[in-house]
């Protein structure tokens, strides 16, 4: 089982969640800094472009002060002579233990 | 010198519509739970379906006490305690395997997986009668109601039947789900950890007063029909089934629509493997009853709580911690309806959860708040003037009525006054 799980259209009711102001763990909204370092191309193939890379979230909220740390990996694509995102893996470093609430799309 | 807590007088604390917040925060009266509540009544420990094959094993809890729940090789299921009898080390730190001893890292003692020490390093330092005895500790009783292990620390009391009582009826609902008539506990589990006292949890489980507005976001962007079953016009039912177990039920609401799958959230067309195979197994009338019925919504008193497609079992850890441990249920024979139960576990609950991220908001506000001076007092008499017996007589209310939370009370009292 996966924290997050999203594909397209449910990241889409995500947002749409997050919009309607009753969201009441981002009621006021967790204040953020990432830092995304370490980025390494590993391959590219017809699907695309896969990147690794470390990255830490710092999260400040109403519950206290959070780090989220993660190794990243994503899949992403030319379009019109622009980098897209096609898919993007967050693997928690502490996912094997009890986690706080992650209501931000990480 | 007085080690014991000072013991509360309960009936100051708690009364018939409200109940004093130091329950929730106070140091103190958590130790009272654990003594009477956590190591003496039956809590849930885990599913047969996860310690499926001889000397299989997975890594379990009660309360802040960890238990590795093991199947021996006679299939035997035992809950043992993760602390070598000679220096305390913990002899298992894997979640889950298959073994058939356990050996402790420190100087090789060595168990077999129902607790017994069988093998010590260098033998000759000790008479065979020094270690007579000695082994892994046990939950003293274990026993299980159609694959779900509950365990005891208490050598006797009630029988887990007898614990269980009316609630049995909702685990006997829950797994004629199955065209097999069993649930399976195979999906894994998302743990989400809320700085909040564990009541705050159980109580929230069956209070069909929130969801309107603690989830009415998700509600209102994901066209679900959820909310109107908690709504003011709603014919579902609280009901106290006694010794703290409570439900939603959310069946009269169901049978109106009469459609089956509806409390799904689907109809039988997208299922029709699953439609068929619960004909074949119940005939035609029944399994259309049980799919319109649905599953249960029962906390079963203190940790388990059947939330229709999931279950979550509630670890209390400290006055203030606790963890949710959440999967999805899988029912045996219904691979359609199962990867169904698994897309929408990982949407609605754990800690990214539609909606369980906002009960725990809910949680830990009510944590801080309770230690606020004043009022001192939560009120819980929603629903009193209305409620009434049901043919089993057991107290039923409104869904949106606090007939639940006041059952768990009275339960709650009489095992801390029972000390």
């Amino acid at each position: 089982m996966s924290i997050i799980y999203d594909n397209r259209s449910r990241i889409a009711l995500r947002i749409k969640q997050l919009k309607t102001g009753r969201r009441h763990s981002q009621e006021p909204r967790s204040q953020l800094r990432r830092i995304v370092s370490n980025v390494e191309v590993l391959g590219e193939d017809d699907d695309g472009i896969r990147v690794g890379a470390n990255a830490m979230v710092f999260e400040s909220s109403l519950r206290g002060d959070t780090v989220w740390a993660a190794r990243n990996e994503y899949l992403l694509r030319r379009v019109d002579g622009a980098l897209r995102m096609a898919r993007k893996k967050v693997d928690l470093v502490n996912n094997d233990k009890a986690l706080y609430t992650l209501s931000f799309l990480i | 010198m007085n080690l014991s807590a000072p013991t509360p007088q309960w009936s100051d604390l708690i009364r018939d519509d409200r109940v004093h917040g130091s329950l929730y925060h106070d140091p103190a009266i958590f130790e009272a739970e654990l003594r009477n509540i956590w190591y003496r009544t039956w809590v849930y420990v885990g599913h047969e379906s996860e310690v499926a094959e001889p000397n299989d094993f997975v890594m379990k809890s009660i309360g802040p006490q960890p238990v590795i729940m093991t199947r021996g090789e006679d299939g035997q299921v035992h809950l043992l305690l993760n602390r070598c009898p000679h220096r305390g080390n913990q002899v298992c730190t894997a979640e889950r395997g298959n073994a058939k001893t356990f050996t402790c890292p420190y100087h090789a003692w060595t168990f077999a997986n129902d607790g017994r020490l069988t093998r010590y390093a260098f033998p000759d330092g000790y008479d065979d009668a020094d270690t007579a005895g000695l082994g892994l500790g046990r939950v003293a009783r274990v026993a299980s109601y159609r694959g779900f292990v509950f365990g005891s620390f208490a050598d006797d009391g009630p029988s887990l039947e007898e614990h269980l009582g009316g609630a049995t009826a909702s685990i006997d609902q829950l797994v004629e789900t199955s065209p097999e008539g069993e649930v399976e506990i195979t999906a894994g589990f998302l743990k989400h950890r809320v700085k909040a006292n564990w009541k705050f949890l159980m109580e929230n489980e069956t209070d069909g007063y929130h969801p309107a507005f603690v989830h009415s976001s998700i509600f209102s962007v994901a066209e679900s029909g959820i909310g109107d079953l908690y709504g003011a016009k709603s014919t579902a039912v609280a009901r106290d089934f006694c010794n703290g177990h409570t439900e939603i039920d959310l069946r009269p609401e169901f049978r109106k629509l009469g459609k089956p799958l509806c409390w799904f959230g689907t109809s039988p067309d997208r299922l029709p493997d699953y439609v068929s195979r619960m004909e074949a197994a119940y005939g035609a009338d029944k399994a259309r009853e049980i799919m319109i019925d649905g599953t249960p919504h029962t906390m079963i008193f203190p940790n388990l709580f059947i939330a229709e497609i999931q279950i979550f079992v509630l670890q209390a850890r400290a006055v203030d911690d606790t963890v949710q441990h959440v999967t999805a249920l899988q029912f045996k024979g219904a691979p359609d309806l199962n990867r169904r139960m698994r897309q929408q576990t990982m949407g609605s609950v754990g800690p990214a959860g539609f909606l369980l991220a906002d009960d725990s908001a809910m949680y830990e506000r009510t944590q801080r708040g309770v230690q606020y001076r004043d009022p001192e007092w939560l009120y819980l008499g929603r629903g009193g003037h209305r409620e009434r017996r049901d043919e089993n007589g057991f107290l039923i209310g409104h869904a949106t009525d606090e007939v639940p939370s006041r059952g768990i009370w009275r339960h709650y009292r009489a095992l801390m006054e029972a000390a």
